[in-house]
């Protein structure tokens, strides 16, 4: 735990499915990896120009600012992106990597005890390089931690969804809850919901357009304010920075540190699925409760190009959500901005839903 | 070649042509056929007789005969597994290069379009996807894909499934090589056997299984012997004939025509030796070439070789790279050769293989011809360049496309290549 070390490591993740409790738990700080880099430039030495473009931006990020905040990075076995990824960094970039994960592709019980084997294995990594150890008390400190952070971004949320917090505000609180420590950011979110009570928009009649967006780690923020200056309303996002994060609490009360991190393993895995976890099924009916639950009208995938499992993904989404009565507009991204022809695409996008 | 055809405008011509081909692939007349012609032109050599034979009866069988349950997968599921439980394996993207050889692919990316792949992605799997669309491949009863190497082709079989209500099994790949990683990856073959004995109508059958590794044996012994004959001076064989060798390193083992295709293989390149009579008869410089290379007819490859005079003395994807399997830990030692890929993990390991293969095949450097849209095999190349750039190798990065001929421009490349050939002469 960090709350009295200001010098505590900071260490970039890689991955929604990779524990931040566990990182905190040996006295870091664990802060998810977003883009820095304004354009993919300096990348461009060193990845080649067809490579998604999201990993393209983070390291001309770490290329053109040397470390980037960052004392080690621990990357996830999440695509063929992220695999090389790992090998041009360890060539061209001094932040060390603390672990490459083999987080699993499956909820079963097999993926699960796998899961929680990887991550003792990073708990013994982890102590080598903090010279920490960890105990299992510890452990279910941290996790009550980020158990509080997921309940007060739940609370959140639903001022978001009653228009009590607008949508920048919203996601800003967000990506401070993963790029912050997390008492800190558990205070600002407590301020922020301090200062929203009572502040409820009472109105029940749904915006004219509602959408969903659907990106990789986040949506950008440019497209964000785009949608809602042309009067419609994001009511949600599927990425990391927002539902693909893992809402639930933790079940971690008590046990040993095997069981606590068999817990941690089970909790990360059965969160909603990404597109590397191939569940199609899993992912579209999760998808179709999003949609019911917050009444989208139309979904706007904002990926990154070149950025496979996702693209990949794209015609089975687009046809099962159009089979919803949800059309669909894709755009791909070179980097965080929206450029004049996805302006123009958005925008006739929007149109046609009226 | 059928003509090329274009969005919605399908001239009344290429429905017809596809309407035959359709009916000619599901016709055991039809694959007679397609054998009498193979034989006057394209699988001349003794070895690709053998192929074309065992394409063909893989066609049959997934086409044709309902029979047996016919299970899509990726280039990187063991084989073995599809023979040994009596399943007939389809292979989307080593039929998308069949289709490129025979003019086909443009059909099947632009048919892709229309669905909604995206440019970008790679194109073997956006063939795949359109051919399938334009009725073109065999009915699937399952579809099973490994996570590693390449995370289209999942996806895609993840999508078909979906759609058509059938079974998908994603075979999580870890990507290192210890034990623990052997005990998860076997077990998931071994719910994979269990699942489709309950659900193929094919009952297992462990003496079945134990064959099917005998013979992957037996046909890894003899590609073994290929691979030493090929460090002969002069190489005995074209390279370029070799770059389709990831489809039979796919398929064959398990399979009698895999112990077939190396022992005809074998006994040809010895025989070559033998009379001294290299395919290649211009040779100055020894290559090793990594990753794929075009399937459709160019002169991309003929320049290199018979112009330039670059002997391709050994290929990335010839490798036999797995140790030999135990018939008495038939998944255990399956989850072994999977994770034992040089191209899973991390890039050292393929820069490893490469500085063996150059140093064993006498190569004065390396050839890597990046596929469009293949991010596990070029993203990662400026480590693989430096690395070799510090052994004294020097690797020439190629930009192209396997499958569709649209991506290839010939005229760079040629430049490129020729410089690179002067250098090293």
């Amino acid at each position: 735990m960090i709350d009295e070390d200001p010098l505590a490591p900071t260490v970039g993740l890689f991955s929604s499915y990779l524990p931040r409790e566990l990182v905190y738990a040996l006295g870091c700080r664990p802060v998810r990896v977003f883009p820095s880099a304004g354009k993919p430039t300096a990348a461009e030495a060193f990845l080649p120009r067809n490579f998604c473009s999201l990993d393209r931006l983070i390291l001309a990020g770490f290329l053109e600012e040397k470390n980037a905040g960052l004392d080690a990075v621990i990357f996830a076995d999440e695509d063929d992106a992220t695999r090389r990824l790992h090998d041009v960094w360890r060539a061209s970039v001094t932040v060390p990597v603390w672990g490459f994960v083999e987080v699993p592709r499956a909820a079963t019980p097999l993926a699960a005890d796998r899961y929680a084997d990887i991550l003792a294995r990073l708990v013994a990594d982890l102590e080598a390089h903090t010279g920490r150890s960890l105990g299992a008390h510890s452990l279910r400190r941290a996790i009550a931690v980020f158990n509080e952070q997921r309940s007060l971004l739940a609370d959140l949320k639903r001022h978001w969804l009653a228009g009590s917090v607008n949508t920048v505000a919203y996601r800003r609180l967000r990506r401070t809850a993963l790029t912050q420590d997390p008492v800190t950011a558990n205070e600002r979110l407590r301020e922020t919901l301090a200062a929203s009570e009572g502040g409820v928009n009472g109105s029940s009649d749904p915006p004219a357009r509602r959408l969903l967006l659907l990106a990789e780690l986040a949506a950008p923020a440019g497209l964000v304010r785009l949608v809602e200056a042309k009067g419609a309303q994001v009511v949600a996002e599927d990425s990391d920075l927002d539902e693909r994060d893992m809402a639930e609490p933790v079940p971690a009360d008590a046990g040993t540190l095997t069981e606590t991190l068999a817990a941690l393993a089970r909790a990360y895995l059965s969160k909603p699925p990404a597109p590397r976890m191939r569940d199609l099924s899993r992912r579209l009916a999760y998808l179709s409760r999003l949609v019911a639950e917050r009444g989208a009208q139309a979904a706007i995938c904002a990926y990154s190009k070149f950025c496979d499992l996702y693209l990949a993904e794209y015609p089975s989404l687009k046809a099962h959500l159009e089979g919803l009565g949800v059309p669909v507009l894709l755009l791909e991204l070179e980097d965080e901005a929206v450029s004049g022809q996805h302006r123009t695409r958005v925008e006739a996008f929007l149109e046609m839903l009226h | 070649m059928l003509k090329r055809i274009t969005g919605n405008g399908r001239p009344t011509r290429d429905r017809l042509q596809i309407g035959a081909l359709k009916r000619l692939m599901r016709s055991r007349l039809g694959l007679r056929l397609a054998r009498a012609w193979l034989a006057q032109g394209v699988a001349t050599r003794p070895h690709d007789r053998v192929v074309a034979d065992f394409f063909l009866e893989l066609a049959a069988r997934a086409y044709a005969d309902r029979s047996t349950p016919v299970v899509w997968t990726n280039l990187f599921a063991p084989c073995e597994l599809m023979w040994g439980l009596g399943l007939v394996p389809f292979y989307p993207e080593t039929w998308a290069s069949l289709s490129a050889i025979l003019g086909l692919s443009r059909l099947g990316v632009e048919g892709a379009e229309a669905l909604g792949y995206p440019v970008d992605l790679c194109t073997f799997n956006r063939a795949a996807a359109g051919l399938r669309a334009a009725g073109l491949y065999p009915r699937a009863d399952a579809y099973v894909a490994t996570s590693n190497l390449c995370d289209v082709t999942g996806q895609m079989l993840a999508g078909f499934a979906h759609a058509e209500g059938r079974p998908f099994v994603l075979l999580d790949v870890p990507q290192s090589d210890d034990e623990a990683a052997v005990t998860y990856l076997a077990a998931q073959l071994d719910e994979l056997v269990e699942r489709w004995a309950a659900e193929s109508g094919v009952p297992y059958d462990p003496e079945r299984l134990r064959g099917a590794i005998r013979l992957s044996n037996q046909a890894r012994a003899l590609a073994l012997e290929v691979a030493a004959l090929r460090e002969a001076h002069p190489a005995p064989l074209r390279g370029s004939s070799m770059l389709g060798e990831l489809g039979n390193l796919s398929s064959l083992f398990g399979h009698p025509a895999g112990v077939a295709y190396y022992r005809a293989l074998r006994d040809y390149t010895q025989e070559r030796i033998g009379r001294a009579e290299p395919e290649q008869a211009v040779q100055k410089v020894r290559l090793y070439w990594m990753h794929l290379g075009p399937q459709y007819e160019t002169d991309f490859l003929p320049h290199l070789e018979d112009d330039l005079g670059a002997v391709i003395a050994f290929e990335e994807f010839s490798t036999v790279w797995w140790d030999r399997l135990d018939e008495e830990e038939p998944t255990r030692s399956l989850a072994r050769k999977m994770l034992s890929h040089p191209l899973n993990g991390t890039v050292e390991r393929r820069v490893d293989m490469a500085l063996r293969h150059v140093a064993r095949y006498d190569c004065a450097g390396a050839v890597h011809f990046s596929h469009w849209g293949c991010r596990q095999s070029s993203g990662a190349l400026r480590v693989v360049r430096d690395q070799l750039r510090r052994e004294g190798i020097p690797l020439l990065i190629l930009d192209g496309d396997c499958v569709d001929p649209v991506n290839l421009q010939l005229g760079p490349l040629r430049t490129r290549v020729e410089a690179f050939v002067e250098m090293l002469v």
